[in-house]
């Protein structure tokens, strides 16, 4: 036990420092304001270490217009632009982040209270701080699942949290003031309870890591909904710990769908430019308690969904979106690294997935049953992830009509398994001999990859 | 003989993080585009005349000397003194400074020496349009080399750069910035510290023999 412990925190005493520097480099170069509405997210946490969250008064007013002078000093807007200070209004910071919960806000709101009489940027570096903490515990819980799933695999258990640590999209939206921090965090711990309930079955850790991760990630933001569906399933193999028919589960699914389908969804005939056709719609006891329950208007969602009328060219956009936001964009996703990297990337992914494929069926002789689950688990949250984006897409305009492309970074809270299944599908990709180099020609191609973002792109685009 | 090996690495890892702060500490000064200089004009400071005044666009950030020449071997006792705003806001002194003509040189060199100036008329630019104000701080008289366009005396502004900025820009990175972060070693030595931890992190993982569990 004293040796395991031992070999534990010899990790820890290179990983978390490594994770903090890594941190520490993004949040210093990016320059303030250049993430993903930061500007509203530190407006929401300045609000509330000023008192002021609930109905803004005088001190928000001023809080808006010292950040919108922030803004225009960092060369934020467009060259020609001046955001007006004198208006009696608030100035327009964006999007209103009050609609999320106040958890993480207050979180980043207890070092922006103590530098209160400090320059903004100081209170936004302070509160991108907490957001690099939360971003190291990340890499560390990676880590966890990583010693948890690959117990025999000491290579494995260093490549995946490096990973983790070198993707410059992740490190970019984890040094940021956002919610997503927070989110990405909780469900990465949600990730490491449920693998520990499929390993252990229902023991008082992973569901203590489970629960109180599904209830911070509520706190946080809405979307962490979308995890309840993977977490079904590692509940049922937590429950049948025997092995079952492969055909079983994916049975009680199409089983429980069709049942779903036909309880809650009736077609409909609508008009359009294609002519009458046919679509789902929801049916009206449904549509009221969604409205009433979880304020999601579902029947324009449902029936945007299965019009394919109305896809055009959509579904290409969005995947080409979000593929290259999850490995090679930062800031607001307008610094993309050189397109190169894209296509490498895209081709890594491609090998790893026929590797994965072939790799699949002769893992059954090589994995635990638990292993093998785990990893189906990890292929859901990637699922369900892509899945979640491509419905948000939903409810569809007119092709004419031009659409809001969601951006990868809600993506982000698969980072792990996405990452996991990657390194799996190439290193089977490989033959056993040459494993080994893989698995560091992989960390080796993503430390060039980050270090491509930090050091050249984001340099370059800033401070040229 | 590990311990040893351990001990050799620390020691060249720090040796690298000192030649990296030494890099970046070190700033070097970069001459700037000046006004052509006249051998036959001269401009009179006279401690009886209004100072003269002129305005100069600074090509990049960094402005921290402006170096004169005299035309004649000044006064005993004599200094200049020089002022600088800038024209968007005028009453805000960025430098004042007080130039003893003593330490001029033999070619009767004489330099006003300043914190680095970091400031621009537009965030879209790395330019500023400043006012210098330049008289007599004591003496009686000082005769100093003119130019050929202009009433101003013939100047050459120093701009602040360091050796590793055209690698990588630490002095813009951190230009502007609050505190700590606006210290331009600071940024190369982040990078270089993680560098070097994650060497080190991929060296153990490549000798990762036995599973933490």
């Amino acid at each position: 036990m004293g040796a395991v412990a031992g070999a534990e925190l010899a990790v820890l005493f290179w990983l978390v420092p490594l994770a903090l520097l890594h941190g520490l480099i993004y949040l210093v170069i990016a320059p303030p304001w250049q993430h993903y509405d930061e500007p509203g997210h530190f407006l929401y946490a300045a609000e509330i270490a000023a008192g002021e969250v609930e109905q803004r008064g005088p001190l928000s007013v001023d809080l808006t217009r010292t950040i919108a002078a922030s803004m225009y000093r960092f060369r934020f807007f467009p060259p020609g632009v001046q955001p007006d200070l004198t208006a009696p209004e608030p100035a327009l910071l964006g999007f209103d982040q009050r609609l999320h919960p106040p958890l993480y806000y207050t979180l980043v709101a207890l070092p922006v209270r103590w530098l209160q009489d400090r320059p903004v940027e100081e209170q936004l570096f302070a509160g991108r701080m907490v957001s690099v903490t939360l971003y190291m515990l990340t890499v560390v819980t990676a880590w966890r699942i990583a010693v948890t799933l690959a117990p025999a695999d000491p290579l494995l258990q260093h490549v995946i949290p490096l990973l983790v640590l070198l993707s410059p999209p992740f490190a970019d939206i984890m040094s940021a003031v956002n919610n997503d921090v927070l989110l990405n965090l909780c469900l990465t711990v949600v990730i490491l309870g449920a693998v520990l309930l499929i390993r252990d079955g229902l023991r008082p850790l992973p569901l203590a890591l489970i629960g109180v991760g599904m209830v911070v990630a509520f706190m946080t933001k809405r979307t962490a909904l979308v995890m309840l569906f993977p977490l079904g399933f590692a509940m049922i193999w937590a429950l049948l710990r025997r092995p079952v028919r492969w055909w079983i589960i994916p049975l009680i699914g199409a089983v429980a769908l069709l049942t779903l389908g036909v309880t809650m969804l009736e077609p409909t005939v609508v008009g359009g430019p294609a002519g009458e056709h046919v679509v789902l719609s929801v049916r009206p006891w449904f549509a009221a308690l969604a409205q009433r329950y979880l304020r999601l208007y579902l029947n324009e969602t449902v029936q945007s969904f299965t019009d394919p009328t109305l896809i055009g060219d959509r579904y290409r956009i969005l995947a080409v979106v979000l593929f290259s936001d999850m490995y090679a964009r930062v800031g607001w996703g307008h610094i993309s690294l050189h397109v190169a990297w894209i296509w490498a990337l895209a081709a890594l992914v491609l090998v790893a997935l026929a590797g994965l494929a072939l790799g699949g069926s002769r893992g059954r002789e090589q994995l635990a049953l638990w292993q093998r689950r785990s990893l189906w688990l990890f292929l859901i949250i990637v699922s369900v992830g892509w899945f979640s984006l491509f419905v948000r897409l939903h409810p569809l305009p007119p092709l004419d009509v031009k659409v809001y492309i969601p951006r990868g970074r809600y993506m982000y809270w698969t980072m792990v398994p996405n990452l996991w299944l990657l390194a799996l599908g190439l290193t089977w990709a490989t033959p056993r001999r040459w494993r080994t180099w893989t698995a560091y020609a992989l960390v080796a191609f993503f430390a060039c990859l980050d270090m491509a973002a930090w050091m050249w792109t984001m340099v370059g685009y800033y401070y040229q | 003989m590990t311990a040893t090996l351990t001990r050799g690495w620390a020691a060249l890892a720090l040796a690298g993080a000192v030649a990296v702060a030494l890099l970046t500490m070190v700033s070097v000064r970069v001459p700037g585009a000046a006004p052509t200089p006249s051998s036959s004009a001269t401009v009179a400071l006279s401690d009886t005349a209004p100072p003269v005044e002129w305005a100069f666009t600074t090509e990049r950030l960094g402005l921290r000397a402006l170096a004169f020449r005299l035309a004649e071997p000044p006064p005993p006792g004599a200094a200049l003194s020089v002022t600088i705003t800038s024209t968007d806001a005028p009453t805000a002194t960025l430098a004042s400074v007080e130039v003893p003509l003593a330490t001029a040189s033999p070619a009767g060199d004489v330099e006003a020496r300043f914190e680095p100036l970091w400031v621009r008329s537009s965030p879209y630019a790395p330019t500023a349009t400043l006012l210098v104000r330049l008289g007599l701080a004591s003496g009686e008289g000082v005769m100093l080399q003119g130019t050929t366009t202009g009433q101003e005396p013939a100047f050459t502004p120093y701009y602040e750069a360091r050796p590793l900025d055209p690698l990588w820009p630490v002095t813009k990175m951190a230009a502007g910035r609050p505190g700590i972060l606006g210290w331009p070693p600071l940024y190369a030595l982040l990078a270089y510290a993680f560098l070097v931890a994650l060497l080190r992190a991929v060296l153990v993982a490549v000798r990762a023999k036995a599973p933490v569990r």
